[in-house]
């Protein structure tokens, strides 16, 4: 059965390369959201079993995303994908309940590392 | 001839690089100050050369004569001059971050040109190791304090083809300073930003 994965970035191009660089054969559905709510408003239609979540956006940023899901009590396997590389935020995503947290700029090896690691998705 | 600008889907690729930059940048601010930085996404536009005064004036709301600038210009495949703009307000917000003592010019110029250098060192570097094109740095220096933008800005090598403007604003847990960056850059600088950008976008 096919997983419900939702790519939330403001960025278009961003939200583009990811698309791009998603592991060949892993049998997904894709929804995109620019922004935090929008990225909620999915989450509440169940449109996000597994989230890639990029955290410096406009109306509602990814730290608020992670807040919404504890909050409101929602199912998501989440892995944060941002250019913040500070350590704090990597500790205070996790510490929201993120599984992992991968670095910009990404590549195709980079994310299908981190999506194996948080045990979304094993190759072959 | 003047260059290009870039088109849309150019300038989002920009964007989206200027955004890692910052990310960086942030993250040695952060390491400066000891304090955690909100990042907000940086604003980017451009604007003729011409006229890129008044239209800086415009952006950010430049009147008055309370502006501090650092100039900072760059060189090799990418090649231009870079301004880093700060009101009152940033600059006494920076000083009081590392406890500095009002009315302390040269620790205040000081604290300026480490700051620009971050900013400005992490955001064009940060660009040009995406793009993969190179680009080196002449060091830092301060153009006035308390002056009117206008001044800020008079003082260039030479006129260039184009001018990047960003906005960048860093929310600290001690309070927010913003900043604004002007990029200036020659025709040729903007084409190899522009073959760098089509490269990073087709490498997905």
């Amino acid at each position: 059965m096919s997983v419900a994965l939702l790519i939330v970035d403001d960025s278009g191009f961003s939200r583009k390369a990811m698309l791009k660089s998603i592991p060949e054969g892993w049998d997904v559905d894709i929804t995109q959201a620019a922004n935090g709510e929008e990225a909620l408003a999915a989450l509440r239609k169940g449109l996000g079993e597994v989230v890639l979540l990029d955290l410096t956006m406009p109306v509602l940023d990814g730290f608020g995303v992670l807040e919404g899901i504890r909050d409101e009590g929602l199912e998501a396997k989440v892995v944060v994908v941002s250019a913040d590389i500070q350590p704090k935020a990597k500790f205070r995503v996790m510490s929201l309940g993120a599984l992992g947290f991968l670095q910009k700029p990404f590549n195709k090896e980079s994310l299908a590392a981190i999506l194996a690691e948080c045990g979304v998705y094993s190759e072959g | 001839m003047k260059a290009e600008p870039l088109n849309v889907e150019e300038n989002e690729v920009l964007q989206e690089v200027i955004n890692i930059g910052m990310g960086q940048a942030g993250a040695s601010l952060a390491k400066l100050f000891d304090v955690f930085v909100n990042l907000s996404v940086p604003r980017v536009s451009w604007v003729n050369d011409a006229d890129f005064i008044d239209q800086v004036e415009k952006l950010v709301e430049g009147h008055g004569s309370s502006w501090a600038g650092v100039r900072q210009a760059f060189y090799n495949q990418l090649e231009g001059e870079a301004f880093a703009i700060y009101g009152a307000a940033g600059c006494q917000q920076l000083a009081g971050l590392i406890g500095y003592v009002d009315g302390d010019n040269g620790a205040e110029e000081e604290l300026l040109l480490d700051v620009t250098n971050i900013l400005v060192g992490a955001c064009l570097v940060g660009v040009a190791k995406q793009i993969g094109k190179k680009l080196d740095f002449v060091a830092p220096t301060l153009v006035g304090m308390g002056k009117p933008i206008s001044d800020l800005l008079y003082k260039r090598d030479r006129e260039w083809d184009q001018c990047l403007l960003i906005e960048v604003n860093f929310c600290l847990e001690e309070g927010d300073f913003s900043c604004h960056l002007v990029t200036l850059m020659s025709e040729a600088s903007i084409e190899q930003l522009r073959s760098g950008l089509i490269d990073f976008m087709e490498s997905y």
